[in-house]
C-alpha cells in the first residue's frame, strides 16, 4: 500500500507555474530519490507536499487521506518531516534546544533524544552550544536528528550533502541505512549528488522543469553511468 | 547541559537578588521624591517587560503596545472609582488587555499578517483608541461614577489599596514595594516561561516561522498565546500608572509612550528580560537630569545619545556588557566559543 500518493499536482509561485502534473508514490518502508538539476522544481516538490507552496490542482494522498488542503503543521503533525536546504536549524538555540523543540508533546522526550544522539554521536559533545555555532556538516546532523526526533513515518530530505565534508556526507549515509532498516522509515530523497542518491535510493524519479518525467528500473540504479545518462549528465 | 541551566540560574538569581535588595531597601534609603521617581521606573519597566517578551521571545513587534498600557488604565480607573477598591480592578484590567490582545492576535495572526502589516496594525489600534478616547469629553461619557474626561483625562483615581483590604491605601514606600514584587514576580514567570518548551517553541517561531510549523506546531496559535500574555502584562503596567498618579489621560495611548517602549528595549536590548529594565532606568534617568538643565533642549541630547548607542551598541546597553564580561571571563579562563551566554 503507498504511504504517500501524488497525483496531476501543480504548484505555482504567484502566476509562475513551477510544478506540472506530477504523479509519484511512495511504498511504506521505501527509500526513494528525486534527481535533477538545480531549477527544476526538486524543493518546490517537497514543499508543495509539506504545504508551504500552494498547489494550483491535483491530490496529495498521505496514510489514504487526501492532505492538499490542510497546513503545514497538520501534515508535520500526521508524521511528515522535511529536513530543508539550507539545513535552517534555529541557531540561537542550543543542540539539546534544537533537539528538545523537534519533539510535540513531553512524553519519552529525553529518552528519544539520548536514542538520536546513539545514532549521531558527534552531538553528545555539543549539545550545550548554540546552533549557529556548529560546522554546516553538524548542523545538518542536527537538522536530521532534530527531524527524526518525532518518530516521523515519512522524512523528506532536500539535498542533505549541499555545501557538506565528505566525511559527514559518508556518516549521514550510513545512518540513513540503518535507520530505515531498524525503524522502517520512508524516505524521499531530494538531491542533485549522483553517488549519494545511487548508494541509497532503491527508486529513482527524475526531474526536469517541473516534470517527474522518468521512473529509473531499479536493476538500472547501480549503475552510475546509466543514472547519468537519464540526466544527462554525462553527456 | 547543567552548565547551561546553572549559568542561566545563576544569572536570574543574581537579578532577582538585586530586586529584593532593592525592594528592601530603597525605601530605607531614600527620601519620598526618590521613591516616587524609582516608583515610576518600576512600572515603566513592566510596561517595557511587556514588548520584552512578545519581541524578543516571540518575534513580535508591536508598534502600539500603549494601547494596551492605555486601556489597562482607563479600565482600572473606570472600575476603581466605580468600586471603590483596587484589588478586582486590577485583575479586571490585566483581564481586559488580555481579551482585547486576544481579539486583536486572532485577526492578526489567523489573518496571517507578515511583519510590517502586523506592526502598522498595532500602530493603528492604538492611534484609534487614541483618538476615541480624546473624543469622550462630554457629559455623555460616563460609566457608573466615572467620567471619561476626553482630553482632560480621568482625575482622582483611588490610590492602590493593600490587596482585598479596601480601606488600607497604600503608604508611597508600600506601593513601591508591592510594584516592585509584582516586578519581580513577573521577571521570574517569564523567564520560567521562556525556558519551558512553550517558550523554546516561541523562540524556534521567532527564528524561523516555517521551520518551526515543519515540526508540527501551530505558529498563529503560539503567536496568540504570546501576544495575550504580552498585552495582559501592558495592562498591568498601565493599571500601576493610574494608581501611581491617580490620574490617566489620553496620552498613555499616544505614539509617544509606545516610540518610548521600543526604544527602552532597543537600548537595553532586546532579547533578554534585564535589559528593557537597565534601559527604562538609564533612560529615564537621563531625562530627568536633563530636564534640570537648561542650556540645550534635552529632546534634542537625548535623541543624539539614543543615536549614537543604537549606532555603537547595536545589541542594547545589557547584552552588549554581558557579552563583554563573558568575553573577558573566557580569555582569562582560555575557554571556548560558542556556549550560549546565560
Amino acid at each position: 500500500m503507498a504511504l504517500l500518493e501524488i497525483h496531476d499536482l501543480r504548484a505555482a509561485y504567484g502566476h509562475v507555474p513551477i510544478l506540472h502534473k506530477i504523479d509519484m508514490h511512495v511504498e511504506q518502508g521505501e527509500f526513494v530519490g528525486v534527481l535533477g538539476h538545480n531549477g527544476m522544481g526538486k524543493t518546490t516538490l517537497l514543499r508543495a507536499i509539506m504545504g508551504f507552496v500552494t498547489t494550483k490542482g491535483g491530490r496529495i494522498v498521505y496514510q489514504d487521506q487526501e492532505i492538499q488542503r490542510l497546513p503545514t503543521y497538520r501534515r508535520a503533525r500526521m508524521g511528515m518531516s522535511l529536513v530543508p536546504q539550507g539545513r535552517e536549524i534555529f541557531p540561537n538555540l542550543t543542540v539539546l534546544e534544537n533537539l528538545t523543540v523537534g519533539i510535540l508533546g513531553k512524553k519519552g522526550s529525553l529518552d528519544r533524544i539520548d536514542e538520536m544522539l546513539e545514532y549521531f554521536p558527534r552531538l553528545r559533545p555539543l549539545l550545550d552550544r548554540r546552533g549557529g555555532a556548529l560546522s554546516g556538516g553538524e548542523q545538518q546532523i542536527l537538522a536530521i536528528a532534530r527531524c527524526l526526533c518525532n518518530h516521523p513515518s515519512l522524512i523528506l530530505l532536500d539535498e542533505p550533502t549541499e555545501g557538506v565534508q565528505p566525511s559527514i556526507i559518508h556518516e549521514i549515509s550510513e545512518v540513513l541505512q540503518k535507520l530505515q532498516g531498524q525503524q522502517n522509515l520512508t524516505i524521499v530523497l531530494v538531491e542533485q549528488n549522483l553517488e549519494f542518491i545511487v548508494g541509497l535510493a532503491s527508486r529513482i524519479y527524475t526531474i526536469s522543469r517541473g516534470v517527474l518525467d522518468t521512473e529509473i528500473p531499479i536493476d538500472e540504479i547501480k549503475d552510475s553511468a546509466m543514472v547519468a545518462e537519464y540526466l544527462g549528465f554525462g553527456a | 547541559m547543567l552548565s547551561n541551566i546553572s549559568k542561566d540560574w545563576l544569572g536570574v538569581g543574581f537579578v532577582t537578588a538585586i530586586g529584593l535588595a532593592v525592594l528592601i531597601f530603597v525605601p530605607m534609603l531614600f527620601d519620598l521624591f526618590e521613591v516616587l521617581q524609582m516608583t515610576k521606573y518600576v512600572v515603566l519597566s513592566l510596561f517595557a517587560l511587556s514588548l520584552a517578551y512578545i519581541w524578543g521571545f516571540g518575534g513580535i513587534l508591536s508598534f502600539g503596545q500603549a494601547g494596551f498600557f492605555g486601556l489597562g488604565g482607563y479600565t482600572f480607573a473606570v472600575s476603581a472609582i466605580n468600586m471603590g477598591q483596587t484589588t478586582i480592578p486590577f485583575l479586571m484590567a490585566i483581564a481586559m488587555c488580555a481579551l482585547f490582545a486576544a481579539a486583536l492576535g486572532y485577526f492578526m495572526f489567523y489573518g496571517r499578517l507578515n511583519d510590517v502589516y502586523l506592526g502598522v496594525v498595532t500602530l493603528v489600534v492604538t492611534l484609534i483608541l487614541w483618538k476615541l478616547i480624546n473624543h469622550t469629553a462630554g457629559p455623555e461619557f460616563i460609566i457608573g461614577k466615572a467620567r471619561l474626561g476626553g482630553f482632560n483625562g480621568v482625575p482622582s483615581i483611588p490610590i492602590m489599596t493593600l490587596p482585598w483590604q479596601p480601606d488600607m491605601e497604600m503608604e508611597p514606600s508600600q506601593m513601591f514595594q508591592y510594584f516592585m514584587a509584582i516586578l519581580i514576580i513577573v521577571y521570574l514567570l517569564l523567564h520560567f516561561l521562556i525556558k519551558s518548551k512553550f517558550g523554546r517553541v516561541a523562540i524556534s517561531i521567532r527564528e524561523n516561522e516555517i521551520r518551526t510549523s515543519l515540526l508540527g506546531y501551530d505558529v498563529r496559535l503560539y503567536k496568540l498565546w504570546i501576544f495575550t500574555i504580552g498585552g495582559a502584562i501592558g495592562g498591568a503596567a498601565g493599571a500601576m500608572w493610574a494608581t501611581y498618579q491617580t490620574f490617566i489621560d489620553p496620552n498613555a495611548f499616544s505614539l509617544e509612550v509606545s516610540a518610548k517602549c521600543l526604544i527602552w528595549v532597543m537600548a537595553g536590548g532586546v532579547g533578554t528580560l534585564f535589559g528593557p529594565i537597565v534601559g527604562v532606568i538609564a533612560l529615564e534617568y537621563l531625562s530627568l537630569k536633563l530636564g534640570e538643565t537648561s542650556f540645550l533642549n534635552n529632546l534634542i541630547i537625548l535623541g543624539t545619545i539614543l543615536m549614537f548607542l543604537v549606532l555603537l551598541l547595536p545589541k542594547g546597553l545589557f547584552p552588549t556588557f554581558r557579552d563583554l564580561v563573558i568575553k573577558l571571563w573566557q580569555r582569562a579562563r582560555g575557554g571556548t566559543s560558542g556556549e550560549r551566554p546565560s
